[in-house]
């Protein structure tokens, strides 16, 4: 679970999270979603311990602040927004990194962490790209290694900024089942999209942000709702139903 | 756990090519002793070594002083100080996530140079000699980084220039102590100024030579924290590693590595650049064998590149002038080959 009291943070002078709170129940699949520059990327950020901020944030009832980095990566994997590496580190080598919370820090990873690795790039079905380099994989494919990665990190909490914004549509789609089924053992996770219909057709919950403060925040199909999108986004866009399930479609031109 | 993991099967064979190197370093060593306007054989250094070790009898009075005293201390601070030179190389360029990047061209090199030449000035003794050059270099260091530091972000043109600038800097802090030096001072400080590894005893290998072995061993076994900074701090951070200590450790010993050669033998250019490329071309960009193999591999190219500094002409060339005449072409050929890898 993830709780979040009064968070503000921002850069340099900045302020880009006003005041935030919210709450994350175990075993979903929350979305966190907002146009471009609401604060979606720094919050979570601060969530994954990467960037300061003022307020509390509990992950399974533990505050985030007072922990080392060492144990915080063991109750919460974070999954970036992909980038390239300088170096041409192999699949399976930048996969073990996410042993890194239980490696001895002098004799390295074990073999448990070894067999663990493997499992991972065989439950995500990247096995055959281990000794890829990373650097020459497709955007696609680098999501997956970095989403096998943080599962390494074998976490509680997963958060992900943006997962499918890489992806073709095939690939979106497995992707969000993937986070539904982890989510049904036992995770808890927050994602952060730009995509509403993302929201209506794959989360269980959502997060609503604009301008750095919160919107809106429940089950999903009720927080993208009219009244939300038209705050958001203006007349740019509605939500229609189709076989009982929201989608966002854009207005026609007038 | 009684399974065995098949994803790392070249494991051993990795380990197996860090032997390699180190026969081939030995090897190179033997064989560069033997180089020299005294004819010596390969057999002699080994019957000296082993004399000397309290095995059979001694073989005359000038071998045992050309291979003992001179070319063997020579040799062995040589082979040390390019592993120093190559595994700083190596720690900068993971650290600062870009293969350009070495102690030399940030300046560090320069810095410490002015913290020897002001020890040698006001008659430091040994050690303090070494702690000035580290404490200039790091200094040096600090400075390169702010500068190129705009808005929490150090692109690498950025890092480059200030590399140029903290070099200029501090090559003008030289310039300065010559000019002041008193006269036999002054002699100190251009003899040492020249660099290379004439005249080494083993008192600098017992001193030296052992800060240098143990700082080197140390540094290789970062290998893994090193490959977690290497991909990105903030997803170091996230993997749950203490981003800045294990930064400032990391650099803090190529820094003092760095110093301490420096301190030692002046400023040997472009062993930290190409060494650890070069490495990465054979063992891949794994620090936690790329390190000891760039540590290994510097060691055998200074070794030779030592050899021909005092084999090539009757006087001896300065070391640097052979390091930058491989070095520098070749990082023109990689800058041409690879504009897009380095600068996007």
């Amino acid at each position: 679970m993830i709780t979040v009291t009064d968070c503000t943070s921002g850069y340099d002078d900045t302020e880009i999270l006003h005041s935030i709170s919210f709450r994350v129940q175990p075993g979903i699949v929350c979305g966190l979603f907002g146009p471009n520059g609401s604060g979606k990327t720094t919050l979570i950020r601060c969530l994954a311990g990467t960037h300061p901020y003022t307020g509390t944030i509990h992950v399974d009832g533990a505050d985030i602040s007072r922990v080392s980095p060492r144990k915080l990566a063991t109750y919460i994997a974070y999954v970036p927004q992909s980038h390239t590496p300088m170096f041409p580190f192999s699949v399976k080598e930048v996969v073990l990194m996410g042993r890194n919370p239980y490696v001895s820090q002098i004799s390295g990873p074990s073999e448990e962490d070894l067999i663990r690795t493997e499992q991972v790039l065989e439950d995500l079905r990247i096995r055959d790209l281990a000794d890829h380099p990373y650097t020459e994989l497709s955007g696609g494919q680098r999501q997956l290694v970095i989403l096998a990665r943080a599962l390494n990190q074998d976490t509680p909490v997963l958060l992900l900024d943006e997962p499918a914004s890489a992806l073709d549509f095939r690939n979106q789609i497995r992707l969000w089942r993937l986070l539904q089924r982890l989510a049904k053992s036992g995770k808890t996770i927050l994602a952060c999209t730009h995509d509403p219909n993302h929201i209506c057709w794959f989360c269980d919950s959502a997060v609503i942000m604009n301008a750095g403060t919160i919107v809106t925040h429940g089950p999903a199909q009720e927080a993208i709702s009219a009244e939300v999108l038209q705050q958001l986004y203006g007349d740019l866009c509605m939500v229609d139903s189709r076989n009982g399930r929201s989608v966002v479609v854009p207005n026609h031109q007038e | 756990m009684a399974q065995k993991s098949t994803l790392f099967p070249d494991r051993r064979k990795k380990r197996l090519l860090i032997a390699t190197f180190f026969v081939i370093l030995i090897i190179t060593m033997m064989i560069t002793i033997t180089a020299g306007v005294y004819p010596i054989t390969v057999n002699d250094v080994y019957l000296t070594v082993f004399q000397h070790l309290g095995f059979g009898n001694p073989l005359g009075m000038t071998n045992d002083i050309v291979v003992w005293e001179i070319r063997i201390p020579r040799v062995i601070l040589a082979a040390l100080v390019g592993a120093a030179l190559a595994i700083s190389g190596a720690v900068f360029q993971g650290v600062f996530r870009n293969p350009l990047v070495e102690p030399y061209i940030m300046g560090v090199s320069s810095g410490a140079a002015v913290g020897a030449g002001i020890a040698i000035m006001f008659g430091f003794i040994v050690i303090s000699l070494q702690c000035t050059a580290f404490l200039f270099g790091v200094f040096a260091a600090v400075l390169a980084y702010s500068f190129a530091t705009i808005r929490r972000e150090t692109p690498l043109v950025n890092l480059i220039l200030a590399g140029i600038v903290v070099n200029a800097m501090f090559d003008a802090g030289l310039a300065i102590l010559k000019t002041i030096a008193p006269y036999g001072k002054l002699q100190d400080l251009v003899f040492w100024l020249m660099g290379g590894f004439g005249g080494t005893k083993w008192g600098d290998v017992s001193s030296v030579g052992v800060q240098i072995f143990i700082g080197v061993v140390i540094t290789s076994l970062l290998g893994w924290q090193l490959n977690l900074l290497a991909v990105g701090e903030e997803d170091a951070r996230s993997l749950g590693l203490h981003v800045q200590r294990v930064k400032a450790i990391l650099l803090g010993l190529a820094i003092y590595l760095t110093s301490i050669s420096v301190a030692t033998v002046g400023i040997i250019a472009w062993v930290g650049l190409i060494m650890p490329h070069i490495s990465r071309m054979i063992v891949g960009p794994d620090h936690r064998i790329l390190l000891p193999a760039s540590a290994l591999i510097g060691a055998i190219f200074l070794v030779l590149c030592d050899t021909l500094a005092r084999t090539v002409m009757t006087a001896e060339i300065p070391i640097s002038i052979i390091t930058s005449a491989i070095g520098g072409p070749y990082l023109l050929y990689l800058i041409r080959k690879n504009r897009s890898f380095y600068f996007r």
